[in-house]
């Protein structure tokens, strides 16, 4: 059985506008032990899907069809009780603008106190204490700041907090959205590589949602572009890197510098992102697409499977 | 900055506020047309009598000497003497600072705890009809003229159901029975203070509603609103652990604020309900033209004023870790 | 305006639409209307005749209080003048009070708010530390001192002492904005070519703190209304004129509150809807301007 599996998942937002469809055709999996990212620009769609799969969505979204199976269990089914005890336990998240994530008027040490006693309300103080002081060091907090407010922590500080306190229940998947993208690149350097060292570590699942498709190749075993609530291209980090099939892709590649390529020119993509008002046949790029014809606007483009695991949706390919 | 500093601080800052509107009394008294020490003189006084008050505040001698008398006096709390009542200021106002703040601090302190209390269900339940009710009833109450409001309920209440008293902190009889208990006592007094509590209270609990209400809402859109969701929390447990605490400092700073038009909302419902407190005196004083009492019940007033800042200010660090470590 | 936040139709425009969309601002301002047409009509009834002059017109065959009647539609006070058109001349001094005071103190707020800003260092502390303890003082007990000092004040040194104690909140907020523009671009280009600080407070600063400036005009309105009728009520009014709190204050004094409720409702009921509509319009306007209070969520 599969850690995650989503199939044919669709959403809109109802706004003051009309709706607006954030999501559409949406199909992926993750093993265990699996990275996942989800590359796009803002607005395509990405955290929107990481929100989902905990059911943290606001008000006015709405599902229209689709199944979220953890586990082979539908989240979409799951009663008020049933969904507040799979939160955290099975699926944790860090969250975009760590920053914020964290209560300003509480201690952090509390936080993640928290976060446990309200799945194991039966822990003893001292079992409390002894995990608490464990995730500390396991993130490399000094364990003298566990009593410290938020706003007394570094930035870098108060991220690794928040991994610790998604850690805190050993969950089986964590969704870590625009994690890091808010720390200074050495800072973030750094916790990317612990973090990756303790994902291998517990055998974790992550999902990973960034805009930088350069970070995305770097920690994950699988890559899916997203772009106007679509995945487009999906396949190993290696597959799109090295041959990148889907216009996007392309062109979110060369908009980005990489290290290892000399002096790439830094592109930005022509073009304003896309938002698609019900649902609109064609491809979503089709505006943008450098190498659009008449039928990309008509047909919706099918997948089609490039290299094993590598697929795309693209008329043209 | 830890909260020893922090209150050492907002102190200092108190005492010279205090001496600025002491000193800018002084001068506007100077300034006022006519004799400035005719304020201090009564016509009923003998020249012996305005001889001596005129050498007391060294009225003869250059304006700064009699600017450092006047600092010197009320060091010593010597107000000077009330034409009105023929006594010394400080014996006319000592009784009446209990009285002000007793009905003072009881009206504010509930008026802000139910405001934050029923603000916290109006955000809960935002947009539904107990919402849309509660948001116009603070509108009213909040906007409602309070002097009138404080005479629709003496004839309301105290007149056609006689209910409470019209007017006064306690019934003389009951006092001077040597028979009657405290309890007795203290159930007279709240008594009498139902009505004028009444009126503080609904002009109040309207704005620290409609102010809860909005700063709930906007907390409800932080991201450690998600976080607490997303770590399996009750929703009861998120209202109350999480955005109760965030959204109340907003509410307890509009105390702070309001302070000033809260006393003189007071200050309106004492004179209506004939509570002897020390906005009312200063009322009586000003329209008696007697100017040493309205001085000092003014600056008395100012200094309430004032150090129940610097307790809001107190209790506003105490919720607030990011004042209390800063 | 674009300061803000609005962007593309005119910002005036968008203002004004996401203005109409709140239906507290919409009833404030049918309110307000009704009060507008009162103060026009208060000038009606003397002319159909003398005996309806709110201060001066007496009924010459009535001594004492008198219920409505055909002749005076809310009943007449103690001396015989006709309540009705006391409460239309009561809507006139209230909007002349009312908003000169504010607009008073919103000018005087703003300038020394831009001074403040603008310049900084001992002006700014010296401007901001008198704000701070004008701040805490009650402005209703500092006026009945300065009543006392100067025995009797005329309703325009009430509006100007209003004024006067009633412009620190809106310094602080004006204080705020001047920091935030005048690193802008736009300034420090004017100050390279040499502009004088008058000129650059004045041509440029300024046009940009207005808006924010009339926001919160119309809560000074409220306060200005209110301290008035307060005033009035404790009889410290201009005795020259008459105001709703005036009107109160003779039914009070003269007994009359247990046994006259068509003279005590009318005057209480306009002080409180008119504070009531400036009220609304405020937070209707507070919630077009803050995007705090209507954010909408979204992926």
């Amino acid at each position: 059985m599969r850690l995650l599996e989503v199939r044919d998942l669709a959403l809109e937002y109802r706004t003051k506008k009309g709706p607006f469809l954030a999501l559409e055709d949406i199909q992926f999996h993750v093993e265990k032990g699996e990275v996942l990212a989800f590359v796009g620009e803002s607005g395509c769609g990405k955290t929107t899907l990481g929100m989902s799969i905990l059911r943290l969505l606001p008000e006015n979204a709405h599902i229209l069809r689709g199944e979220i199976l953890f586990e082979g269990r539908d989240i979409l089914r799951l009663s008020q009780e049933e969904l507040r005890r799979y939160r955290w336990k099975e699926v944790s998240m860090i969250f975009q603008a760590a920053m914020n994530s964290l209560n300003p008027v509480k201690r952090v040490g509390d936080q993640i106190k928290e976060a446990i006693q309200t799945h194991e309300p039966d822990i003893s103080k001292g079992e409390l204490k002894r995990r608490v002081e464990a995730l500390f060091r396991l993130v490399n907090l000094p364990l003298s700041r566990i009593g410290d407010y938020p706003h007394q922590y570094s930035g870098g500080m108060r991220q690794r907090a928040v991994i610790a306190m998604a850690l805190a229940l050993r969950p089986k998947l964590i969704i870590a959205d625009e994690a890091t993208t808010a720390l200074d690149v050495i800072v973030q350097d750094q916790i990317l590589k612990e973090t990756k060292l303790l994902q291998k570590e517990f055998g974790l699942s992550f999902i990973f949602i960034s805009h930088d498709i350069a970070l995305a190749f770097e920690v994950a075993d699988r890559v899916a572009v997203m772009y106007g609530g679509r995945v487009v291209e999906m396949g190993s980090s290696h597959d799109l890197e090295d041959s990148p099939t889907h216009p996007y892709t392309m062109a979110l590649l060369e908009s980005y510098p990489t290290l290892t390529v000399e002096r790439r020119r830094l592109r930005p993509i022509p073009g304003d992102p896309i938002k698609v008002t019900g649902g609109a046949k064609g491809c979503r790029f089709f505006m943008r697409c450098p190498e659009a014809e008449a039928s990309c606007k008509e047909i919706t483009p099918p997948w089609v499977e490039v290299g094993k695991g590598h697929m795309v949706s693209c008329l043209r390919r | 900055m830890n909260l020893k500093t922090f209150i050492l601080k907002r102190s200092i800052q108190v005492v010279i506020s205090f001496y600025v509107i002491l000193s800018l009394l002084f001068f506007l008294l100077r300034l006022s047309p006519g004799d400035p020490y005719s304020k201090y003189i009564d016509s009923d006084m003998t020249q012996q009598e305005i001889e001596l008050i005129k050498k007391q505040m060294g009225l003869d001698k250059h304006i700064f000497y009699q600017y450092l008398i006047y600092i010197r006096n009320l060091i010593k709390m010597d107000f000077g003497y009330s034409f009105h009542y023929g006594t010394h200021v400080w014996d006319v106002i000592k009784n009446k600072i209990l009285n002000t703040i007793l009905l003072f601090t009881t009206s504010v302190i509930v008026s802000a705890l139910v405001g934050i209390f029923l603000g916290r269900i109006a955000a809960w339940r935002r947009n539904t009809s107990l919402d849309a009710g509660l948001t116009i009833a603070s509108l009213v109450t909040h906007t409602i003229f309070l002097p009138w409001l404080g005479l629709l309920l003496i004839w309301i209440f105290g007149y056609k159901f006689e209910l409470f008293p019209l007017s006064g902190i306690y019934t003389p009889e009951i006092w001077l029975d040597p028979e009657c208990g405290f309890l007795r006592k203290a159930l007279d007094v709240m008594h009498h203070m139902a009505l004028p509590f009444l009126s503080l209270f609904l002009l109040h609990f309207g704005g620290y509603l409609l102010l809860m209400r909005n700063s709930m809402l906007g907390t409800l859109k932080e991201d450690y609103i998600l976080t607490a969701r997303a770590k399996g929390l009750r929703e009861k447990d998120i209202i109350n652990r999480h955005a109760l605490p965030n959204a109340a400092l907003p509410v307890v700073t509009s105390v702070g604020l309001s302070l000033a038009f809260s006393i003189n909302g007071g200050a309106l419902t004492e004179t209506v309900f004939s509570w002897p407190g020390i906005g009312r005196e200063l009322v009586m004083a000003v329209s008696h033209n007697d100017y040493p009492l309205a001085q000092a019940a003014f600056l008395l007033i100012a200094i309430v004023v004032l150090l129940a800042n610097v307790l809001v200010d107190i209790l506003y660090a105490f919720l607030d870790p990011r004042i209390r470590y800063e | 305006m674009s300061e803000l936040g609005f962007e593309g139709k005119g910002p005036l425009r968008e203002a004004w639409e996401l203005f109409l969309e709140s239906s507290i601002g919409k009833a404030g301002l049918i309110i307000l209307s009704i009060f507008a047409l009162m103060a026009i009509f208060s000038f009606v009834p003397p002319m159909i005749d003398p005996m309806y002059h709110p201060m001066k017109g007496v009924d010459p065959e009535i001594t004492t209080s008198q219920p409505p009647s055909l002749r005076h539609w809310l009943g007449t006070d103690f001396m015989g003048r006709d309540i009705l058109s006391q409460l239309l001349a009561g809507a006139r001094v209230a909007f002349l009070v009312g908003i000169t005071a504010a607009l008073m103190s919103i000018i005087l707020g703003t300038f020394l708010g831009m001074l403040a800003g603008y310049f900084g260092g001992v002006v700014d502390t010296l401007l901001m530390r008198t704000a701070d303890v004008i701040m805490v003082l009650p402005t209703l007990l500092v006026i009945l001192v300065l009543a006392s000092l100067f025995k009797g004040l005329s309703i325009w040194s009430i509006v100007i002492i209003i004024a006067l104690f009633r412009w620190p909140g809106v310094s602080r907020v004006i204080r705020a904005q001047t920091l935030s523009l005048k690193n802008r671009p736009f300034v420090e280009a004017a100050k390279a070519l040499g502009a004088s600080h008058l000129r650059i407070m004045m041509r440029h600063l300024l046009p940009n703190l207005v808006p924010l400036a009339f926001l919160y005009m119309t809560f000074r309105v409220t306060a200005a209304i209110v301290i008035e009728a307060a005033l009035a009520f404790l009889g410290f009014g201009d005795p020259t004129t008459v105001s709703w709190g005036m009107m109160l204050q003779w039914v009070w004094k003269t007994g009359h509150m247990f046994k006259a409720p068509y003279w005590l409702l009318p005057p209480g009921i306009c002080i409180s809807l008119i504070t009531l509509s400036f009220y609304m319009i405020g937070r209707a306007m507070e919630q077009v301007l803050d995007p705090r209070l209507r954010k909408d969520w979204e992926g």
